[in-house]
């Protein structure tokens, strides 16, 4: 199992540098002199100019520059910001709080809510439960983050007043208050997904030989469904979980600008819009390595959950 | 058919129909400014009101529906030009080439889609084509992966080897025989993809990185909205209600078209 975990870990190390070099080569794509793009095309002084050339090794060769570049942001030097005037990394850490509570609030959400209401729906099957909740789960699934958060601002916030739309409130219970509407506006479709994957799970679960034999044994209803079939329905809820943790990083750019807060999510749009490279470089790093240790955390789950992964873990992928 | 397919279809074939003939249905300019009868509500002049500017929603709602289905529209179009082509050598030829350009697809998906999308709209400013460029960079791999594993489906089968020992080269057995028997595959995928990269062009044109104002489509519209939620919070139905009623019909119609393609690929 330890050697199963180190594979995935150094393919994951691999890609991680590659989509850095796909990071680093985009600005020696865009049109025009790097060092100039750096500035956001600021008016300058050619000493200014020179200083980020030296910086970067820019009249170095591409493999030169890159590994001046890596070797920096390893040793925690992320550039500086062109619009706050301050170092990448003054301006993001006081902002990962917030995307942080962010995910983790819509990724509670999505597993509380959606597994129980997925094994409703599976053990009433056809009940009025998994009707509505069937039903809703497909409409909801195609409704994506951004339009949630717009249309849970217009009617919770604006129309009813019952939630604040803007900011983060003060910290404590009051972010939990400010963080509910745009946790929900998040974890919605998600939470569809989840639980139209764990209903499809449980049923064929469910359905299985060893769990009728369970039944017939005289076990009670509740310890067959949760202890017997819902371990082992547990898997394809587990990929479907880390997939779609994902969307929630993502979604949680699109939520923190409809609602305001000033996360990660919305430094990256103002400095998309501002044309401030080295922040946008560090935030698609960022969100790219938080991605992949998602995914490596669903490959340790699996072991755990899956013995059978344990013991043969070499031929899995 | 069944009647979901029959609803996504009919949606489709409506929303195209609007945006083809958009200066003959919408009742007015969609950039004509009447500041005195901002945030008007619907009236039998303006069904759907009118925005902060004054501008007919229903008007820009129907002018909109042109670049937010051309959008998608382009990213199929690059998908499938590209990415069919890439999956049908990785797939046919195997070996070296398979694993380069399988492991290059594989950088493209470890990046969360926005995050690779915001890193192309800062290297080549906002903009339509920007946007489009940079969701169809997602899409040319998703396209080429699933082309890939039907082409080696393909590739393992008896007609193959025929056309082999009659002495056919790669490429002409590639193009003219895998290809097409890889049709309703493509088909099914290309009307799924059309839903999501509408939603994900929507998404970054409502972050500001698509078109700019005042030409109007679905995103910018609902972001629009959302600034002058206070004043109007009923103004984001009608960009949201167009912009999810695609995606739900683009979606049936899509899983029509798979299911059409898996049956047949059994037979």
């Amino acid at each position: 199992m330890i050697r199963y975990l180190l594979r995935r870990a150094a393919s994951m190390l691999l890609v991680l540098i590659a989509s850095s070099v796909v990071v680093f080569g985009f600005l020696h794509l865009a049109p025009g002199d790097p060092a100039k793009i750096l500035l956001a095309g600021r008016p300058t002084t050619p000493q200014a100019l020179e200083a980020i050339r030296q910086k970067y090794a820019l009249d170095q060769p591409l493999p030169v520059q890159y590994v001046t570049w890596a070797s920096r942001i390893i040793q925690g030097d992320l550039g500086e910001s062109i619009k706050e005037r301050d170092t990448v990394i003054h301006v993001l850490t006081p902002r990962l709080g917030t995307t942080l509570a962010l995910t983790a609030y819509a990724a509670l959400l999505m597993l509380v809510v959606g597994i129980p209401l997925g094994i409703a729906s599976a053990v009433y099957r056809s009940g009025p439960v998994d009707v509505l909740a069937s039903t809703g789960a497909l409409v909801v699934a195609s409704i994506p983050a951004y339009v949630s958060a717009v249309v849970l601002i217009a009617v919770f916030a604006v129309a009813l007043g019952w939630f604040p739309a803007l900011g983060v409130g003060s910290g404590g219970i009051d972010m939990v208050y400010h963080l509910t509407l745009p946790a929900i506006a998040l974890a919605l479709s998600a939470l569809a997904i989840v639980s139209r994957v764990t209903r499809l799970s449980m049923i064929e679960a469910l359905q299985t030989e060893y769990v009728e034999t369970a039944r017939i044994r005289g076990f009670s209803g509740r310890r067959v469904v949760l202890k017997h079939a819902f371990r082992s329905a547990l898997i394809p809820v587990v990929t479907i979980s880390g997939v779609v943790v994902g969307y929630l990083l993502s979604g949680a750019i699109l939520v923190e600008y409809a609602f305001g807060l000033n996360g990660v999510g919305a430094l990256l749009v103002g400095s998309v819009q501002g044309l401030d490279y080295a922040v946008v470089q560090a935030i698609a790093l960022l969100f790219t390595a938080e991605f992949l240790i998602i995914n490596l955390g669903v490959d340790v789950l699996y072991a755990v959950i899956d013995p059978r992964l344990r013991l043969a873990g070499r031929s899995v992928r | 058919m069944p009647k979901t397919a029959i609803f996504g279809v009919a949606v489709i074939v409506g929303f195209v129909i609007v945006a083809a003939l958009a200066p003959l249905i919408a009742p007015y300019d969609p950039s004509a400014i009447d500041l005195s009868s901002a945030f008007a509500g619907p009236s039998a002049a303006h069904p759907l009101g009118q925005d902060g500017a004054g501008r007919d929603i229903l008007s820009r709602l129907v002018f909109g529906a042109r670049l937010s289905l051309l959008g998608p529209l382009l990213v199929v179009l690059l998908a499938t030009l590209v990415g069919v082509p890439l999956g049908i050598a990785a797939g046919y030829a195997g070996g070296w080439l398979d694993g380069l350009l399988s492991r290059s697809f594989d950088v493209v998906f470890a990046f969360p889609a926005l995050l690779l999308a915001a890193v192309i709209v800062a290297t080549f400013g906002p903009g339509f084509g920007t946007i489009v460029i940079a969701v169809a960079v997602i899409y040319v791999p998703l396209m080429a992966r699933v082309v890939r594993a039907g082409a080696i489906v393909e590739s393992h089968k008896p007609y193959v080897d025929a056309l082999k020992v009659q002495g056919f080269g790669a490429l002409r057995i590639c193009a003219a025989h895998i290809g097409p028997n890889l049709t309703t595959l493509i088909v099914g995928q290309t009307a799924l993809y059309f839903g999501y990269a509408l939603l994900d062009l929507a998404g970054l044109s409502f972050l500001g990185f698509g078109v700019q104002p005042p030409t109007p489509d679905w995103g910018s519209m609902l972001w629009y909205a959302n600034q002058q939620v206070y004043v109007a919070p009923s103004a984001v139905v009608p960009p949201a209600a167009a912009i999810v009623l695609s995606v739900v019909a683009f979606n049936l119609a899509g899983d029509w078209l798979s299911d059409l393609a898996s049956r047949s690929g059994r037979r």
